[in-house]
Formats: structure tokens, sequence, C-alpha cells
């Protein structure tokens, strides 16, 4: 009787949620597009080594704040801060952090990667916030930071944006990534030219002299859904979120099978995969050669993209991690 | 909508609306009476002259929603002439404090005037020099 009553009483008079105000740090602009739509406030500081927003990968939201370089405003009063890198944020937020002393969710997007010395990676193992927050399995496995309260929240892809189109396909493959020649142990620039060497290719990314980034989203949804084939060949990237774009738009995908690929593509059905550049080869003639299983292999991609990375699934995560956090702080 | 009270030439935070405040007043243009959900004007009064203040006070109630939140401060007066009496700022520091300011009140005073506009104090803060006020409508 009561807790009908009570039910009654919640439909009339729903819980407002609260919404945080999260100090952070510009990162990576269309992971933070899918973070804003949390619906908190993003306070993003500009500290003078620290990366600003590029308008060119994302428009603001708007619910996110671009604060002046070096201007805090405690007045703001922030529930907790959000660093997303341990390389020059984390750092940063243990000194704001002596004026506003909330808890620190420490979010990492990267791996340790071979140019780093042992040293190094035993210190960042250190850095820890009162959450710690990493974007696959793998990349929280790989780090095994000194912390017991270890989140990982997937990555999400706009869904509706990054959707198929009515274009037609060309007959070339397509790699979207910025810096990938300085960037070879990651992004295997190497690989990348010795796979594509007698295909048409395109490249689409900041990487100068070599390609240009798209100028709009608008304009990389049109590129994915441009291309016949999408080719991915990292080898050390947890998630890479281009990858799971062009599956959203649903193009057929061939990847390096390196970090969480292989638990995302089943090799033959929603992508190829493979760590033998002959196959990655012999897979973009396949494809290339058959508009029908390309076009297949790309509905079955896109559906993967549906089940595993809907922004539903990311918000619900992220939204528990802020509760979880501000239930800390009371 | 948020707004952030700054001076001329001071960098706002982007995606906050910018009003601009000067010795004669606050700039109000293109905003409607109760549009804001919050107003940060942290820093925002020593600007105004103490003549227009009463009027820069009452604008920032007009156009504040109710339920809504604002954040408004300034250099206290007495606490700045007790820090250049018992020498807690140097000289320097003291005459770049007056050079940036076209008035200074004290904290009771401004508070009282928020009051009387129907305004509630949440939080007051006092750093240094500087008080903060929190108020809602």
């Amino acid at each position: 009787m009561y807790r009908a009553t009570a039910d009654i009483i919640k439909q009339i008079n729903p819980v407002k949620k609260k919404k945080y105000n999260i100090l952070t740090f510009a990162t990576h602009e269309r992971y933070e597009t899918q973070l804003a739509k949390t619906g908190h406030n993003f306070y993003v500081f500009h500290g003078d080594n620290l990366k600003r927003w590029d308008k060119k990968y994302a428009k603001v939201p708007d619910n996110y704040y671009l604060m002046p370089t070096n201007a805090l405003y405690q007045a703001i009063e922030y529930d907790f801060i959000l660093s997303q890198s341990k390389f020059g944020q984390y750092q940063m937020a243990a000194v704001l952090n002596q004026h506003i002393n909330v808890p620190l969710v420490s979010l990492e997007h990267t791996l340790p990667t071979t140019n780093l010395k042992d040293e190094w990676v035993q210190e960042i193992k250190t850095m820890v916030g009162n959450v710690n927050v990493f974007i696959s399995e793998f990349s929280r496995d790989a780090w095994d930071v000194n912390s017991n309260n270890l989140e990982v929240v997937h990555h999400s892809v706009d869904s509706e944006l990054f959707a198929p189109r009515s274009l037609e396909r060309g007959d070339y493959v397509l790699s979207v990534v910025n810096d990938i020649a300085n960037r070879d142990y990651c992004c295997n620039y190497e690989g990348w030219k010795r796979i594509t060497e007698n295909t048409p290719k395109r490249l689409v990314g900041n990487n100068p002299g070599l390609s240009d980034p798209a100028s709009s989203t608008d304009e990389l949804v049109n590129e994915y859904n441009e291309c016949a084939v999408f080719l991915n060949t990292s080898t050390y990237s947890p998630i890479p979120t281009s990858l799971l774009e062009a599956m959203s738009c649903g193009t057929p995908v061939v990847s390096t099978a390196t970090c969480m690929i292989p638990d995302i593509i089943e090799n033959g059905s929603n992508g190829f995969i493979s760590n033998d550049e002959e196959v990655l080869k012999e897979k973009i003639k396949l494809l290339l050669d058959n508009p029908d299983l390309a076009k297949e292999m790309g509905a079955k991609g896109r559906q993967t993209i549906l089940e595993k990375f809907s922004e539903e699934k990311f918000l619900n995560n992220w939204n528990r991690i802020f509760d979880k956090v501000y239930e800390g702080k009371k | 909508m948020k707004a952030h009270i700054v001076k001329t030439g001071e960098e706002h935070i982007e995606g906050y609306r910018r009003l601009e405040i000067t010795p004669q007043g606050l700039n109000l243009q293109g905003i409607s009476a109760n549009e804001c959900s919050f107003i940060l004007a942290g820093d925002a009064l020593d600007s105004c002259t103490a003549e227009v203040l009463p009027t820069v006070l009452q604008q920032i109630a007009s156009v504040m929603r109710l339920g809504s939140t604002a954040v408004i401060g300034g250099t206290d007066l007495r606490l700045f002439s007790r820090a250049v009496i018992n020498n807690l700022i140097s000289v320097s520091e003291a005459n770049s404090v007056v050079q940036g300011s076209n008035s200074m009140l004290d904290f009771n005073t401004v508070a009282g005037a928020l009051k009387s506009l129907g305004l509630s104090i949440i939080t007051t803060k006092v750093t240094g020099v500087h008080y903060e006020i929190e108020v809602s409508r």
C-alpha cells in the first residue's frame, strides 16, 4: 500500500537527477561529445601546455564550457575532477585539487607503449584516482594500476550520425588515422604502406604531407560511406575509434587482430582480421571484388556496434561511475 | 542560460553568455528577464562605480530565473584597508588593486543590498581581501 503510494508520488514528481559540475581537460573531441550526453556540466581547464578543444574534430557540446587559460573559477563548486590522461592531465589535476579538494576520476585512453621506460610505467601505475577508468579490459590489465577501484567503459558510437548513407561507394580502401607516420610504433605506417601498395587507397587524418583531416564530422561520415573497404593497421590501440565509426556506417572492415579487436570482430563474419599482411591484402581484394559480400559484412559490423557500443550503455556506465564518486564524496 | 560577467577585454568562459561590466554599469543587451540559470560574477563588482552598483545588482537580480543562483564578488574595502595598515600586502600590490578598481564596497553592504532585492544568501566566502557571495532567487 505504502509502496504503491510512493510509486505514484514518484511518477507525479520524479526525482530530478543532479547535474554534476565536472572539471576536466580537452582530450578526444568525439569521445567527449559522447560523454557530454550524460547531461552534466563539463568545465574544461586550459593550462599552458594542455591540449585545447579542436573545433575541426567536433563542435563544442552545449554543456562543455571552455575556460580561459589558467582560470579555475572556484565559485563554480566542482563535484569532481575527470582526468583523461596520466601524461600531463593527472599531474595538473593534482595541482588544481590543492585548491578545490574534490574526488578524482582518472580515465586513461592509452596503453603502456613500448617506447615508455619501465620506471615511467611503474610511476604511472601509482597515479590513481578515487575511481580509475579504462576504455577496455585489455588496457585495464595492461596498466595494472595499484588500485582496487577499477572500471571499464567501452566507447560508444553515435550510430544515428555514423550511419549508412545513400552514397555510391568507390573502389578504394580508406584508413582514418592521425599522425600515422610519427606513430608507426602503434599505427603501423610501414605495414599500412605495404598492405595498400598496389591497391587504390585514401588516407584521411592530420598527416602533414600525406593527408588532411575531414573538414567536419559530416564529411567524415561521407568518407566512411564512400569507400569500399575500411582498413585498420594499428598494432597497439585499445579500441580504434575510427574502426568502430566505419563499422557503424556499414562499411566492411579489414583489420589487424591486436588488443581488443578480436573481441569485437569475428573473423569472416562482421569483418576480417589477421596479423598476416598477405592475408589482409587478400581480404581487401576479396571485398573489393565482391560488393554483395562487402555489403553483408558491413551490415553485420553495424549490428555489432548497435549491440556492443551503444550510447545507452556508455552513458549508463558513466552516470553510474559519477554517482558512485559523488556518493563517496558525501 | 549561464552567464559570465567580465570586465572589458577580459576573457569569459566559452559556452557562457558574456556580459560586460564597465564603470557605467552592466550591458544586458539581448538578455531577457528571468533568462539566466547561473551567473558568475566572481570579481566583477570592482569594475563599476559605487553610484551605479545598486543598479547593477538590480540588473543581475532581474535576469535571474526563479531557483537560479549567482556568485557575486569583489574586493572588500575594510579587509583591504586592514591588509594595507597591517602590511599584509605591499604598497605596490595595494596600488595595483586600487588601479584596477572603480569602487570598493564591503561584504556586508553588498550582502544587504542583495537581500533587499529579494535574493537569498546561500554561502559567503572571503579569501584574503576578496569576497564572494552566492545567492539564489
